[in-house]
């Protein structure tokens, strides 16, 4: 790879040279209908090695030509143009859409693509005119908010991933991610280590009717990523994309100053007012930073040696979060190849991409404890043993240098004495072969071989003078050595037979795939303690080897009627061989209207395609729980700690393991109706969709009796899970004119899910403290329903401390007067982005909205109250907390209340940003520079009081905020 | 020729495609990797594994899963230390009693100070939960060494011949874990190893399992070892009878009417076996050496801890801790839990709580002054009688080997224990019982704990053995079981500072005689029915 990388930089410095051209003929592209400029129309100088392609304002330039040659221009879904060089200078040319060729959208369906508008799922494309702009450092956070249905929750740590949900997920202990992959390559290791500048496009699957290709996998929608590739144009192209952001904290947590704080405990600890310091100390002014992100990256396009499309990126990233001491690193280069041979019978599709990252983490503790900490202490306290930074703690007399620690730590010695670091490695990629047959070039046979593992060592290492550290009540320090990887290994091979007979389409593919899994990991434990009281381990996790036969059916009759049938039958490791086997059918139906004699002339429908899909899909990832079907028995290490001494010896205790032999597939059964139109020449486009989904035999974790097995809680197929949704997006392009344009796209989703059966069973979730849960899984309820007391309130609308509502009316308070109240997932999700493009000015907004979705507030519920909070479980500590305390005034801990839930409805402005052109900077031709400017994270408005209400599972138990970022970019292309 | 060639190139790739698939799809046969992880038929290949299963049916008692103090827990939806066996019978026996109560407020622990727990429970339901997974687990154990199993593995006979003493040890686990939950819950789900995993438990009454374990324990008596000849920490032929004893002595609770003269023959083979009274002072039976020292004659029964390899937020960490304050460093450990205190009426029991005139009173001098607790949780820096009866220091006056986990073991059974037992049936008149030899076992211990003897045989009465049982056993797990034997944990016979939910005690329903069946265990479980009242 770096040979080859050194050639392209080879290639990249004798660039100008070709540049510096005499003679030249210049001129723009336009649309013959709109007059809008059209980029990347190929320019041809016929019989000459010579070809440009349009820039971002249609403009092109070739050098050496004469007089005569003949300059063909081309685009893809545009009809060719000829045109002969007779020394014009500043050509337009207009170019005619060739018909029915416009919005050649291709979608990936996995195992092929098909255009758009012969898809007949449930299907959206997003590409980069509809990616989410702004900061993007993370691939996720293209697509949030930009289709309807998907939901990403990002969250706010440095290099974090997002939580990506399609219609809400399909179940209930099983995974609820859906499917990612990349080029062709399923992975599970998350995103993190993309670059997002190198992606093409998205394909999300939404319904089984698309997704049943994908079987086992495709329960909760398949999101298909294609990366950005070579072209067979001559040259190179060189793109340099720059972000800087000042990242700042939008919000702390309301809690009471040192006067305030002073105040409270003098009136209701008053035992405890010796306690109180003099100091006046914002502990989350002490623990936030303003944090700068750089990114940039780097990436070049050509055909090297002149056969092999070739990109090349490099990208380099770096975030210093918002909390003191957090920051990501990352380093990428992603390679791709596609050459063609053998009149392109002979294709290969080679992906490389390797990706270094490096995180520091924080120790998220600092957050909770800033809002703990006695906020009369100042940081700094000379005679403190602990690194000089205020504790509390007693030293003992004996043994010397012991120390009886309690109450909160200092936040800020938390960060700054600890060094948590993680560094790793990822290579993945895949090589695909697609030969079409010589003697049978109706079919081709198609090869997919793809690798994606990970490295990762970390070090956590905690300074001996931490409060955090101590062993056996004296300094010790800590420091933790860890390793980890994971392999993922992928060969697919399928063949596909499409031919044309009459008015009829057939497209054909059957194929087999092979994937497996494994990962182990070591933890050190302490090194500084004894040997006697380290365990360190080598985990070897299971491994998890998937395997299926596909094949799919795609008919077209007369361009109007559209039939896919898809059957997938798909093995796991995870089940029995009783049960190992599912099988997996799809079917759509689609009619393209447009087509049809009475609308083919319509000005105002130009297109119209209804569609019904039904498919049954499978889950089987139980995470770690991959022999779930056969009893095992598990032995603690000798070092383990959990060894029973007989006599004098210590022996390790052998256990057996709980299992279920009949643990089997989770299926899904979806029914989806959509329509996809177009009005007014596609200048209105959009889709309308509505769902059914119903998931059987749902594997969940579930309480299990006492003496029925060897735990209390397993993996068992129960009950069914019922999803009822609705999606609707609509994209108007409101003004389309040579000086600007502007767009509007808007998309609304309404989902619903609802527990159908549960064999009779409940079980609690959420938990908010020991043995304290917030949440439900009910039948007739929707997940992780809050389940919670009735809280009963005086006149005066304040909480009245431990007064429940007797719901069944027996007189006494018991979990039989719990009572649903509200859940965490939103009823209703809306994202709308405008584009506005005026010359050389361009100007992007989007917003995103939650409806219905409501938060158990555990950042109060946990600390707002006297008795082992404010009034520390030691009597010599007293601990600071959030203003909520003022409405409730609650003496105990009252986690079970439905007071703590909270309406956390939302409406965001993610980005604003604004951006101006500059053509051939610096001189250089055929080159531009885009410069923008503007805020991420913009504007959140909500009733909800706390930090963000934007929490992922709806329990908000203090979060790494989500940072305000100020942003600043360019883009450079020549 | 060449048409046979071809078939045969077809026949090969056929049969090569074949071959493909068929070892792809073997790579679904999947099996442990780690080193940690075995099947079955692995793990019982090393011969040693059937006394690393008989641990941690023993361990089950001490620590809560595969890691210690907490990882890889044996049972799950509870948090893992509440799951700590020792820890949910300690304060089920404790708790309600006058001799203890807690100051902290997760939900659901104060209404086991004050009597309003219901089947919502969570300490309820994590006992219940630890109780049936250790029956479960010697199920298991029955069930993997019969002969035939044995047979079939190819078993030695050395190995043949401890796996029948440990079988016997199981069995005895089996039923001191149905012991503990007929008297704490009554009515129990019943299994044994004669039925497969994964049914569904029927519910059995008391009478029902009290005949079980009679015969049980009657029945492994040949096969366990004599008094004191095996491993420290395993049980024996007096263990049994212990347990025997246990069970006759409440039996008027249990199944309505006495077994006095079986309970008396068991305890005279428990007090005629090899077991003595430590010759030590009194606090050292509850320090972190406890193991080691001249202590474990006495003890017949212990649960064993250690800093380093048994760990656990349960056990004798949780009762040292939590019933400490600031005095921290004075027991061995490194920081109070604030937690646990006695309640006023318990203190009463001691003419003196100084420990002058009677070393076992064991308490925070700081404390004696303000016994009164005026609220039910958050008291404990103002009320409540501090215990120091426990210890992670050695009686060498040194920690104990890790200063957050004990090494202090707990005394399930202990000789003392039978000696009062023995007084009891004497002051309750029981026939062969003797009130001068009664009067002997109590001087034996009173001296011991340089209390002044009892004079007369007429002091033997069973209101003066209920307190001498609280003066001796105090925080041993006794206090809930003796007040209901005596007929004065409901009612209002007795009262005691938040009894009922009165800061000066009142009357609470018989109901409270036994714990709800936890909801949860009802909602997986068709079988089971609820306790009367809850």
């Amino acid at each position: 790879m770096k040979t080859i990388y050194k050639k392209l930089l080879v290639l990249l410095l004798l660039l100008p040279a070709s540049l510096l051209a005499q003679s030249s003929f210049n001129g723009v592209v336009v649309d013959a209908k709109s007059n809008q400029p059209i980029p990347g129309v190929n320019v041809v100088v016929k019989g000459a090695q010579q070809s440009v392609t349009t820039d971002f304002d249609g403009k092109f330039k070739l050098s050496k030509i004469k007089q005569g040659d003949a300059v063909v221009f081309s685009f893809v879904g545009y009809k060719g143009q000829t045109i002969t060089y007779s020394n014009q200078a500043n050509l337009t040319v207009k170019l005619q859409e060739a018909e029915n060729q416009l919005q050649e959208v291709v979608v990936q369906v996995g195992y092929g693509s098909v255009k758009k508008k012969d898809a007949t799922g449930s299907v959206a494309v997003i590409t980069a005119k509809d990616f989410n702009k702004g900061a993007i450092t993370n691939t996720e956070n293209l697509l949030n908010g930009r289709v309807a249905g998907v939901v990403v929750t990002q969250g706010g740590r440095p290099g974090d991933g997002a939580a990506i949900r399609i219609r809400g997920g399909a179940s209930l202990g099983a995974s609820n991610d859906p499917l990612v992959v990349i080029d062709g390559l399923p992975v599970n290791n998350g995103l993190s280590s993309i670059n997002p500048n190198d992606i093409e496009s998205f394909s999300i699957l939404k319904d089984a009717s698309a997704t049943a290709i994908y079987g086992s996998r495709g329960s909760n929608g398949v999101v298909l990523i294609k990366t950005k590739k070579g072209t067979k144009q001559d040259g190179v192209k060189v793109s340099f994309n720059s972000l800087t952001t000042l990242n700042t904290v939008a919000k702390k947590v309301d809690v009471y100053t040192a006067d305030e704080f002073r105040n409270i405990i003098t009136t209701y600890v008053p035992s405890r007012v010796g306690l109180l310091g003099t100091g006046s100390t914002d502990w989350q002014d002490e623990i936030y930073r303003n944090g700068i992100t750089f990114s940039n990256d780097l990436s070049l396009r050509g055909n090297f040696l002149k056969v092999i499309p070739t990109r090349l990126s490099v990208g380099k990233t770096n975030i210093d979060g918002v909390l003191e001491t957090s920051s990501f690193k990352r380093n990428t280069i992603a390679l791709s190849m596609t050459p063609s041979f053998l009149d392109n019978h002979l294709k290969f599709e080679v992906n490389a991409n390797y990706a270094t990252e490096k995180n520091r983490y924080a120790d998220e503790g600092a957050i909770g404890s800033a809002i703990s900490f006695n906020p009369t202490y100042v940081n700094y306290d000379a005679t403190s043993t602990f690194g000089g930074y205020k504790e509390t703690f007693g030293t003992n007399t004996t043994p010397p240098n012991t120390y009886t620690v309690y109450g909160s730590a200092n936040p800020v010695a938390l960060l700054q004495q600890k060094n948590n670091q993680g560094k790793s490695t990822r290579v993945y990629g895949n090589i695909q072969t697609e030969y079409k047959l010589h003697f049978f070039e109706d079919i081709k046979a198609v090869a997919n071989l793809g690798y994606d593992r990970i490295e990762s060592t970390g070090t956590n290492v905690t300074s001996a003078n931490s409060k955090t550290a101590l062993y056996n009540a004296a300094k010790l320090g800590y420091n933790q050595n860890t390793w980890g990887n994971s392999t993922n290994t992928l060969l697919d091979g399928y063949l596909n037979y499409n031919k044309k007979f009459g008015n009829v389409k057939v497209d054909l593919t059957a194929g087999y795939s092979y994937q497996n899994f494994d990962s182990e990991s070591y933890y050190s434990t302490n090194t500084l303690l004894p040997a006697a009281e380290q365990k360190p381990d080598v985990e070897t996790s299971p491994g998890v080897n998937l395997q299926a036969y596909y094949s799919r059916l795609n008919l077209d009759l007369s361009d109007k009627y559209l039939l896919t049938v898809n059957f997938r039958r798909d093995g796991s490791s995870r089940f029995s061989e009783l049960n190992r086997w599912g099988n997996f059918p799809g079917a759509a139906f689609a009619w393209k209207v447009s087509s049809e004699e009475f609308l083919k002339n319509s000005k105002t429908v130009s297109e119209l395609k209804l569609r019904l899909g039904w498919g049954v899909t499978g889950q089987q990832d139980i995470g770690g729980a991959a022999y779930e079907y056969f009893q095992r028995y598990k032995l603690s290490a000798v070092t383990s700690g959990a060894t029973y001494q007989f006599g004098n010896q210590f022996y390790q205790l052998g256990r057996p393991e709980g299992y279920n032999a009949n643990l089997k597939w989770e299926e899904t059964t979806t029914v989806n109706a959509g329509v996809d139109f177009g009005l007014f020449n596609d200048k209105v486009t959009g889709s309308l969709d509505v769902y059914s989904k119903t998931s059987n035999d749902l594997i969940a974790y579930v309480p299990e009796g006492s003496l029925q097995n060897f735990r209390t809680a397993g993996y068992q197929n129960i009950g069914s899970l019922t999803t009822k949704g609705a999606e609707f997006n609509i994209n108007y392009k409101a003004i389309e004119t040579a000086n600007s344009s502007l767009n509007f796209n808007y998309n609304i989703a309404y989902n619903d899910i609802k527990i159908k059966n549960l064999g009779g069973l409940e079980f609690f979730q959420g938990s908010v403290g020991l043995d304290v849960y917030s949440q439900i899984h009910q039948e007739r309820l929707a997940p992780n329903t809050f389940w919670l007391y009735e809280q009963v309130y005086d006149a005066a609308g304040k909480p009245v401390e431990g007064v429940y509502v007797d719901r069944n009316g027996d007189g006494q308070i018991t979990s039989l007067d719990k009572h649903a109240f509200k859940k965490p997932n939103a009823d209703i999700t809306m994202g709308f982005m405008t584009n506005y493009n005026y010359k050389k000015w361009d100007f992007s907004m989007a917003w995103r909205t939650s409806l219905g979705n409501y938060i158990y507030d555990n950042v109060n519920a946990s600390r707002s109250f006297l008795s082992q909070s404010i009034s520390d479980n030691n009597v010599n500590a007293i601990n600071n907390t959030t203003v909520d305390f003022d409405n409730t005034l609650f003496t105990q801990k009252r986690a079970e209340s439905d007071y703590y839930v909270k309406d956390a409805s939302w409406l965001k402005l993610d980005n604003v940003t604004i951006g101006y052109l500059i053509e051939a900077p610096f001189n250089v031709q055929s080159s531009s520079l885009r410069l923008y400017s503007g805020v991420q994270n913009v504007l959140t408005i909500s009733k909800y009081k706390g930090m963000d209400p934007e929490v992922f599972g709806g329990i908000d138990s203090t979060i790494y905020p989500r940072a305000r970022m100020f942003l600043f970019g360019l883009n450079y292309n020549f | 020729m060449k048409k046979i060639k071809s078939i045969n190139f077809k026949l090969f790739v056929f049969l090569g495609l074949i071959a493909f698939f068929v070892s792809c799809t073997n790579d679904m046969n999947v099996s442990p990797k780690d080193d940690d992880d075995f099947t079955s038929e692995a793990f019982y290949k090393d011969p040693s594994s059937y006394k690393q299963f008989l641990a941690k049916i023993y361990a089950g008692l001490a620590v809560t899963g595969q890691n210690g103090p907490d990882g890889s827990a044996d049972i799950q939806g509870i948090d893992e230390g509440f799951g700590q066996y020792l820890r949910g019978y300690w304060q089920l026996q404790e708790l309600p009693t006058d001799e203890a109560m807690v100051s902290w407020g997760d939900p659901t622990l104060p209404e086991l100070n004050n009597h309003t727990w219901n089947a919502d429970n969570r300490f309820v339901k994590a006992f219940y939960a630890r109780v049936f997974y250790q029956v479960g687990l010697s199920n298991e154990f029955l069930r993997a060494t019969t002969d035939e199993k044995l047979a079939s593995r190819g078993v030695s006979d050395a190995v043949k011949a401890e796996i029948k003493t440990y079988r016997a040890e199981v069995r005895f686990l089996r039923a001191l874990s149905y012991y503990h939950g007929i008297d704490l819950f009554g009515k129990v789900a019943f299994a044994t190893d004669a039925d497969l995993v994964g049914t569904k438990p029927v519910e059995k009454d008391r009478a029902f399992v009290f005949d079980f374990l009679v015969k049980e324990l009657n029945a492994i008596d040949a096969d366990l070892k004599d008094a004191r000849t095996n491993e420290y920490g395993r049980v024996d032929k007096v263990a049994a009878k212990m347990l025997l004893a246990k069970l006759y002595l409440n039996a008027k609770v249990y199944i309505g009417t006495s077994k006095d003269a079986e309970a008396l023959a068991a305890i005279n083979s428990v007090i005629g076996s090899a077991y003595t009274i430590a010759n030590v002072p009194y606090s050292n039976l509850f320090m972190a050496d406890n193991d080691r020292t001249a202590v474990q004659s006495e003890i017949i029964l212990p649960i064993r801890f250690n800093g380093v390899n048994t760990k656990t937020w349960g056990g004798t960490t949780f009762i040292i801790h939590a019933s400490t304050g600031g005095w921290n460093t004075e027991v061995g450990v490194d920081g109070g839990w604030y937690g646990l205190a006695a309640r006023k009426e318990f203190a009463n029991v001691f003419s003196d709580l100084t420990g002058t005139t009677d070393r076992r009173a064991m308490f925070d001098a700081g404390s004696t002054s303000t016994l009164t607790i005026n609220t039910v949780s958050d008291f404990f820096g103002n009320g409540g009688l501090k215990v120091k009866k426990f210890s992670n220091k050695t009686s060498a006056g040194a920690n104990g080997s890790n200063l957050t986990h004990t090494d202090t073991d707990f005394p399930l059974f202990r000789l003392a224990d039978a000696y009062l037992m023995y007084a009891e049936l004497a002051a309750n008149n029981v026939a062969s019982a003797s009130k001068s030899v009664a009067r002997g076992y109590v001087n034996a211990l009173r001296t011991r704990a340089g209390a002044a003897a009892v004079a007369n045989d007429s002091d033997i009465t069973p209101d003066f053995i209920l307190d001498e049982r609280a003066r001796e056993l105090y925080w041993e797990g006794h206090r809930r079981q003796d007040l209901i034997r005596a007929n004065k944990f409901t009612g209002s016979a007795k009262l005691w500072q938040w009894k009922g939910n009165a800061l000066n005690g009142a009357s609470i329903d018989a109901k409270f005689n036994v714990y709800p069946i936890p909801q949860t265990e009802l909602n997986t479980n068709s079988n089971l029915t609820q306790n009367t009242g809850y």
